[in-house]
């Protein structure tokens, strides 16, 4: 459902990611893990169609990101790592910006948004203009927008920034249970419990790099280690590299 | 240092943002010619001032005009002007602006605070007004041959011309902010505008041009003169002119009173204004930051309703164009903006109105002197289009800021976003326009066909600066606003009003020639039925190509750089 081939992206002499590939199959929620500043987010952006990549394909239920971006996009849902939106549109006027963005009718857009609304427990906000809404409403919002045209594939930056308890629980099983209706999701995260609990699969991403991927299971082999959590493995293979790269 | 602790973050931000671009090197090309255009600019503002002063001082014997007649019009415009500008960036600088939690979070001194945020208004409002003023009031200089005197006096009297309405802006939005509750403002601004037009109309009637009489082209001037206003005494524009004239003028010795008026008052303006911001500063923030807005309809009716009235328009350009105006009429910014934009437009209509006071002039004259009137309609009408698309048009794509993911991740293409921005200013613009382009062919009593081909051409003509303002403000989109009065005062908007002007020019072309055309067929000159069709029909489509070719090219160039962007 994801295929990233080769993806490099190059802000002047500065490479940010460098030479990716991998891939994200449909049901399946992929961690990608990384410190700050390791590629994560340019990754996404270049999936969202926000950022041009300066070689490699981004591929998004066989439509090509760049060739046929309108197509890739109809089929996509992101949700950004800082939700701006629009500050003077109400909650549920915002949710009908989107709906019509992505040419979904009235009726299924009113039944769609009555549902998100519920699930995300903003019903009672939906006629409140979203510069009173608090920072976890607000990435609810953005995650409802994300999801009113019933994408396949799902693209989320850090989405437990600024949740509270409740709202992080409600995101992940939200999560599972879209993966297991068939959603592909796309987890950048550098909360690792996140990625431990709810991904299938994951990547480890240092300075622009994929150092590690696979399952659990297949990082701790590489990591030459069972005993430790992700964690440790993780604090373990971005230092070996960090150590490396200075000496 | 007191300026640059506010002032700070801002004149680094500017220094890098050069450094980055003479890095690159990519826009150098660009920047050299933005820079070759605007000198280019100023030096025919400089040009047209000189032979507007030759002219005036040719024809002494049809009307005398001292050099401060046309020196205070000049600056009595710049004024209107900066106070307009200085009243926007105030109600950013002291109350929406994104730093203001930072910055009275931190233990800064309210007078640093105070004279920091005095320094950023009257610094970002003036840089334009000093950028059309200056070749205006150096062609005074050239012209009378100005001593070094001049030029110190200039200094020295300008530093209160610039000050003065940013200090009377900042008492302005401090007293509205401290009495207007936030969620009421929409309700205030309504009022005071209707005050605004009783007041006009009650003016109006006082200068009723049907009582005056016009028995030759001198009582004519007289009339614009004096409707021109510069001698109004209790202007500031009006003193800064006297002081520069009276030190042109060889016999000139009373400037100083008036440059001393203009520090006393400049002295009181910004003592008020402290005053004012010491005692009520901190309540008026915190009363501009209750922003709970109470809709009149829910969303859901309100979308019911926008969807069943517009079922032609397709879903996406339909969202577009509902969220640009839902977030424009809840922006108090925006509502102030188009408040000051109404006004002026109608002290122009009312400018306007009197020239129509031409009945008496001999037929030949008057047949001549409507034909200029009704060019000038045109040009000056676009020009009004022009200030009103500097204000909303051109930032429309700025505006997006940080939200512009949203459209970029939505299934649609640069160019289609830039496409319902340019459908959803253009209706309104031109709606608005051509109501300004009748009611001044109206004003000066033009015949009814006249006033219908004005607004038709209102149209052709907004077509085009709607057009240029969509694809010059992609061009130059500033995502990272600190407050959305800033774009409308940038090196962007300074481009788009130059373009603008540009394309008025060229629009004045077929337009000129055809009423120049007309004019001589109503002096008696023999034009045969196909001849004159014939024009017509070559101005009208000469017209409508280089609107509809304007704006191709703009939103062509917008749609690229915004393409660029994502490769950075």
């Amino acid at each position: 459902m994801i295929e990233i081939c080769g993806v490099t992206k190059e802000y002047g002499s500065f490479r940010a990611v460098n030479d990716i590939s991998f891939r994200v199959e449909q049901g399946e929620i992929f961690g990608f893990l990384g410190v700050n500043g390791a590629g994560k987010t340019t990754t996404l952006k270049m999936l969202a169609g926000i950022l041009k990549p300066s070689s490699g394909k981004l591929r998004i239920c066989g439509f090509d990101v760049m060739d046929e971006p309108e197509k890739a996009k109809s089929v996509t849902g992101y949700i950004p790592d800082r939700p701006y939106l629009y500050n003077k549109l109400t909650g549920r006027e915002f949710l009908y910006f989107v709906a019509d963005l992505y040419n979904v009718p009235l009726k299924k857009a009113n039944q769609r948004i009555d549902e998100l609304l519920a699930e995300y427990k903003l019903r009672e906000w939906e006629d409140e203009l979203i510069e009173s809404y608090s920072h976890g409403m607000k990435q609810r919002v953005a995650t409802c927008a994300a999801l009113i045209h019933e994408p396949r594939v799902l693209i989320v930056d850090e989405p437990m920034v600024g949740l509270d308890p409740h709202g992080a629980k409600l995101l992940k099983d939200a999560f599972r249970r879209y993966a297991k209706a068939g959603m592909s999701i796309l987890l950048s995260t550098h909360s690792l419990n996140v990625a431990e609990e709810v991904a299938d699969r994951l990547a480890i991403i240092h300075r622009g790099n994929i150092v590690a991927s696979g399952t659990l299971h297949d990082i701790r082999r590489q990591a030459g280690t069972f005993e430790q959590g992700l964690e440790e493995m993780f604090l373990q293979i971005t230092a070996s590299l960090s150590q490396a790269e200075y000496t | 240092m007191i300026f640059p602790i506010v002032l700070q973050p801002k004149l680094i931000a500017v220094r890098a943002r050069w450094r980055e671009n003479l890095r690159r090197r990519t826009q150098l090309g660009r920047d050299i010619f933005l820079i070759a255009f605007s000198i280019a600019v100023m030096f025919s503002i400089f040009q047209g001032t000189l032979t507007m002063i030759e002219k005036i001082n040719a024809n002494t014997h049809l009307a005398y005009m001292p050099p401060s007649l046309p020196l205070g019009l000049i600056l009595l415009f710049l004024l209107a002007m900066l106070f307009f500008s200085n009243c926007i960036s105030a109600l950013g600088a002291f109350f929406l602006g994104k730093d203001l939690d930072l910055i009275l979070a931190s233990p800064l001194s309210p007078t640093r605070f105070f004279w920091g945020k005095l320094t950023e208004i009257a610094l970002s409002s003036s840089w334009m007004a000093l950028i059309f003023g200056a070749p205006a009031i150096l062609a005074f200089a050239v012209w009378y041959q100005a001593s070094a005197f001049f030029w110190l006096t200039l200094l020295v009297s300008l530093l209160p011309y610039f000050l003065i309405p940013s200090a009377l802006s900042i008492i302005l939005v401090t007293a509205f902010t401290v009495f207007v509750p936030a969620n009421r403002t929409r309700e205030v601004l309504l009022v005071i505008f209707a005050l605004v037009l009783l007041a006009i109309y009650m003016v109006g009637k006082l200068l009723t041009p049907e009582n005056a009489s016009f028995n030759n082209v001198n009582d004519l001037l007289r009339m614009v003169s004096i409707l021109s206003l510069p001698n109004t005494t209790w202007v500031p524009s009006y003193w800064c002119a006297t002081v520069l004239s009276e030190v042109l003028s060889p016999s000139g010795k009373n400037w100083w009173p008036y440059l001393g008026l203009q520090y006393s008052v400049m002295t009181a303006l910004i003592s008020a204004a402290y005053v004012l911001f010491r005692t009520c500063h901190f309540a008026a923030f915190s009363r501009a930051k209750d922003n709970r807005q109470t809709l009149r309809l829910s969303s859901k009716t309100s979308q019911f309703i926008w969807v069943a009235i517009t079922p032609f328009i397709p879903p996406p350009y339909r969202a577009i164009i509902a969220k640009e105006f839902k977030v424009f009429a809840r922006d108090m910014t925006q509502a102030v903006q188009l408040l000051l934009l109404l006004g002026l437009t109608i002290i122009y209509l009312y400018n306007f109105r009197v020239l129509h006071a031409v009945g008496d002039l001999p037929e030949n004259s008057r047949v001549w002197w409507q034909g200029f009137l009704v060019a000038s309609n045109l040009a000056m009408g676009a020009f009004v289009i022009t200030a009103v698309c500097t204000r909303f048009v051109f930032p429309s794509v700025s505006l997006e800021g940080q939200s512009f993911w949203i459209l970029q991740t939505a299934p649609l293409s640069i160019r289609d976003i830039l496409r319902a921005k340019f459908w959803c200013w253009f209706i309104p613009v031109s709606s608005i326009s051509s109501v300004i382009f009748a009611s001044g062919a109206l004003a000066i009593n033009a015949e009814p066909h006249v006033v219908l081909i004005n607004a038709l051409s209102s149209w052709i003509v907004c077509y085009g600066i709607v057009g240029i303002a969509t694809g010059l403000g992609a061009l130059f989109a500033n995502f990272e606003w600190e407050h959305p009065s800033q774009l409308a005062a940038s090196f962007g908007s300074l481009i788009f009003m130059l373009c603008a002007t540009l394309h008025i020019g060229l629009n004045l072309i077929p337009s000129g020639t055809l009423i120049f055309l007309r004019t001589l067929r109503l002096s008696g000159y023999e034009f045969s039925d196909l001849q004159w069709y014939s024009a017509v029909f070559c101005a009208a489509a000469l017209l409508s190509y280089l609107n509809y070719a304007a704006t191709r090219w703009a939103l062509t160039i917008g749609e690229n750089a915004l393409k660029q962007r994502m490769q950075r």
